[in-house]
């Protein structure tokens, strides 16, 4: 005779008490490291990157697993990549992997001043394994990395940009009113009225006070968009204490209430949506949203005529408009936490190695595997055709996960070559072309005062802790002004209160770092 | 059995009789527990998960006394070498900022508790009165949807129905010939949208508990008002509201206490450099100072000091309900 033994109600529920705490015990247990031992001198180095890919969610997996093997390969060493969310997601993110302790991370972006003290110093490295890196970039760029010691805090990733700031007319609507395109500010404000009377939806966009300054500054005041210095007390000054800067506020004022600035220029709307309403009459922000987003806009949706046409230069009162992009503090860095920081320059020398006569590892970081993702047309000509789908289609494709240079500045010979796609069109010729034509074609802007000043602001900012609530201020103030939620009347008080946040001390903490340069 | 002197001093009487708290009362104690050891399996997951995720975090509020690099390791968290007090308290208070995010949170929790509270009440009185049951549910199933949406989702619905370039309530200001407004970098309208979002998002689902509450009430008192000639209205006044009132001195407490959470993700989600001066609150202050801003301890101060501001508040409601003679919440 055979007896079960069912269990009863209270000895199931009792075990699946006992099974779940278990479980909730073993979830919150620190993960257990492989055995060390004579294997673990043999290990493959694995390195991530906190990578910014265009690909919020990564592209298509085999093609990166395909990319990743290859490059193990080549250089012994396994990539990986921490795809960081864009938007202001992505700095949260991004402090949130240099502070975490169980995240690798071996290399991330950002200014290097900001992380000073978190990054390691690359001298040695850069010597012994990236002598392709340092051979990559000119004098300038290396001088952009160093602090007044010498020191070297990370590998160039933008350079001095003359390409970033254009104002940017609808080339069409401009034809309709029988102008060339404006190359003073009357002419600008005459141009978009004109398209105004045509169009009365047109407007202004400008994507925040930051590139309307970079834009137009330099129209009003001697300096643009640059600290400067007061030879009153021959001390540094923020840019919205120059002569002119008032009259930049009211003009902006001006366009403010005659309805030409889209309502939600300093409200981080969202500029493709926006760009697609074909409304956008002049364009004041970012280049790539116009070389990259709008092309793409353009030729997803058949346009013919409507297109945008940049102005090289534009002359105010007071001279040039735009201000040239200093973001020559822009690095590529080690955080001190890098398992393996060698070899992660021994990869990102690998990029640079063969360069500029030959990019092949450069189109393996950027476009994956020769013969599988593309191939050479003109190798010669620096002319390769995509295998995978084009750039706006992530998921079908190896999305640059381990793209570890920029190709910009005078790395044009990277952003040089010319990748077709399927239909034998340049994959983002207008925003290679863009580059590669103004990068360094800083005359038609004002240089800031203190382009070649890496300020230490993580140093400032230990003196001064309410820096950042100053910057905000001015930011936040300078908006009133420009939307008149304050009046221009106040403009003395403002820099009243400027004094009381803190004024005098940003001044001097900022004077001193300068002096470390410029003694 | 009749103890000890010395040990019968160990007795104390409970309602079931006496307790040993002698090492016959331990004995007893562990047999009490191990019979009931499956209540306790059960109470032991929802502890847990206090103690790992509410309680140990607090040792991390010791940053805000220090200058706390996060590369130096947990162990740097205990090093006397990085305290440095109160210098982010006052770092803080010296803030020009300081009196705006303190304002903006105490006046945009103000204004969410002022109509986000009653509201609630207010609607569950009304579906309470319903009479026909598909209608009622009808009613009570559409108003807590919005409650489902993230927070990402209805900031997205929000926006595009305020956003002035094809924005629904933008067309329709159109199509009656006025101008499109940018409703959401107006400082004037921000509060209120926030507060309407607020109140369209919760009212429904927080109208629960006061139906709970009202389900169970004894009808013989409305029987009883209605035989004493109370209309609805004064059978809602006099009979329903009083009892429910402890559950509205309840989430009133709750409420108080929580007022300092003016609504982070929400605020985040809308907010623009244009309305900054009107909807910086502290949570957003510390998010943009700690995560964005890598100053961990000096976020973390400022979270401490929210903290406690919130705890003196929920105790002070708390007296205020004892005084006005309801329960409190201790």
């Amino acid at each position: 005779m055979t007896t079960t033994s069912t269990p009863t109600r209270r000895q199931f529920l009792q075990g699946m008490g006992i099974a779940a705490t278990g479980a909730v015990l073993a979830a919150c247990a620190a993960p257990v490291a492989p055995a060390g031992g004579d294997g673990a001198a043999m290990e493959t180095p694995e390195v991530w990157f906190a990578s910014g890919n265009p690909c919020p969610g990564g592209g298509d997996p085999e093609r990166t697993a395909a990319v990743q093997e290859l490059i193990l390969e080549e250089t012994g060493v396994m990539v990986k990549a921490h795809i960081l969310p864009p938007g202001g997601a992505r700095t949260e993110k991004l402090n949130l992997l240099i502070a975490s302790g169980t995240q690798s991370l071996d290399l991330f972006t950002g200014n290097w001043p900001d992380f000073k003290g978190i990054t390691l110093p690359l001298d040695d490295l850069l010597e012994v394994h990236g002598t392709d890196i340092l051979a990559g970039h000119s004098d300038l760029d290396w001088r952009m990395m160093k602090d007044f010691e010498g020191t070297t805090w990370g590998y160039p990733r933008l350079g001095l940009m003359g390409h970033t700031h254009f104002p940017f007319f609808r080339s069409d609507w401009l034809a309709e009113a029988g102008l060339e395109v404006p190359d003073t500010w009357d002419g600008m404000e005459h141009a978009y009225e004109a398209m105004k009377e045509n169009h009365d939806e047109a407007v202004i966009v400008a994507m925040g006070r930051r590139h309307l300054m970079y834009n137009t500054l330099g129209a009003f005041t001697e300096h643009g968009y640059s600290r400067w210095i007061d030879p009153a007390d021959n001390m540094i000054k923020p840019p919205e204490l120059q002569d002119g800067y008032q009259d930049w506020l009211a003009k902006m004022n001006e366009w403010w209430d005659n309805g030409w600035l889209q309502q939600e220029s300093f409200a981080n709307p969202d500029y493709r949506a926006m760009l697609k309403t074909l409304t956008i009459g002049l364009w004041l922000g970012w280049y790539s949203r116009m070389t990259i987003w709008w092309d793409q806009i353009r030729r997803e949706a058949g346009y013919e005529e409507e297109d945008y046409v940049l102005s090289l230069k534009i002359t105010g009162p007071a001279g040039v408009a735009k201000t040239n992009n200093a973001g020559s503090n822009s690095a590529y860095m080690i955080p001190r936490k890098s398992k393996y920081p060698e070899a992660m320059i021994k990869y990102a020398n690998w990029i640079y190695e063969d360069g500029p006569d030959d990019v092949t590892n450069y189109l393996i970081a950027s476009w994956g595997v020769p013969g599988e993702d593309w191939e050479w047309v003109d190798k010669e000509n620096k002319v390769a055709r995509l295998h995978s789908a084009g750039s706006s289609v992530c998921e079908e494709k190896y999305s640059r996960d381990f793209q570890v240079t920029l190709g910009l500045g005078p790395e044009t010979w990277a952003t040089a070559v010319k990748i077709q796609n399927d239909d034998g069109e340049v994959e983002w010729n207008r925003h290679w072309q863009h580059i590669n034509t103004y990068w360094n074609q800083y005359e038609g802007g004002r240089m800031p005062v203190d382009f070649d000043v890496p300020y230490d602001r993580t140093a400032i900012r230990d003196a001064f802790p309410g820096e950042p609530d100053f910057e905000r201020f001015v930011e936040e103030e300078s908006i009133k002004f420009i939307t008149g939620a304050r009046p221009i009347v106040e403009w003395g008080n403002f820099v009243e209160e400027l004094h009381g946040a803190g004024l005098d001390q940003w001044s001097e903490l900022y004077t001193q770092q300068y002096r470390l340069y410029h003694p | 059995m009749q103890q000890p002197l010395g040990e019968q001093i160990r007795v104390r009487m409970d309602q079931d009789g006496p307790v040993f708290t002698d090492k016959r009362g331990f004995r007893e104690a562990w047999r009490q527990i191990k019979r009931d050891r499956f209540l306790y399996a059960l109470a032991a997951l929802p502890l847990l998960y206090f103690i790992i995720f509410r309680y140990l975090p607090m040792v991390g509020l010791i940053i805000a006394f220090q200058d706390y690099d996060p590369f130096l390791g947990i162990g740097a968290m205990f090093s006397l070498d990085n305290f440095v007090g109160f210098k982010h308290f006052t770092n803080f208070f010296d803030s020009i900022f300081f009196w705006n995010v303190v304002r903006n949170t105490v006046l945009i929790s103000f204004y969410k508790l002022l109509f986000g509270f009653p509201l609630p009440i207010i609607l569950a009185l009304l579906i309470n009165e319903v009479r026909i049951t598909l209608f009622q549910r009808t009613v009570q199933t559409i108003s807590y949807l919005p409650h489902f949406f993230s927070m990402v989702v209805a900031a997205g619905i929000v926006r595009a129905m305020l956003t002035p370039q094809g924005g629904l309530l933008n067309q329709a200001i159109v199509a009656f010939g006025g101008e499109a407004q940018a409703f959401l970098t107006d400082p004037a309208l921000f509060r209120s949208i926030l507060v309407t979002m607020d109140v369209w998002q919760q009212a429904g689902w927080n109208s629960i508990i006061f139906l709970a509450a009202m389900a169970t009430i004894n009808p013989e008192m409305y029987e009883a008002a209605a035989m004493d000639g109370a209309n609805r209205f004064q059978r809602m006044w006099y009979v329903t509201l009083p009892s429910i009132s402890f559950a509205i001195v309840i989430i009133l407490i709750f409420r108080i206490g929580g007022m300092l959470d003016a609504g982070f993700e929400q605020i985040l989600l809308l907010y623009s450099p244009s309305v900054y001066s009107v909807s910086d609150i502290i949570d957003t202050y510390v998010y943009r100072a700690g995560l964005i801003g890598r100053q961990y301890s000096f976020g973390a101060a400022v979270g401490l000091f929210k903290s406690v501001l919130a705890l003196g508040l929920m105790y002070l409601a708390n007296k205020v309900a004892q005084y006005l003679g309801q329960e409190g919440l201790w």
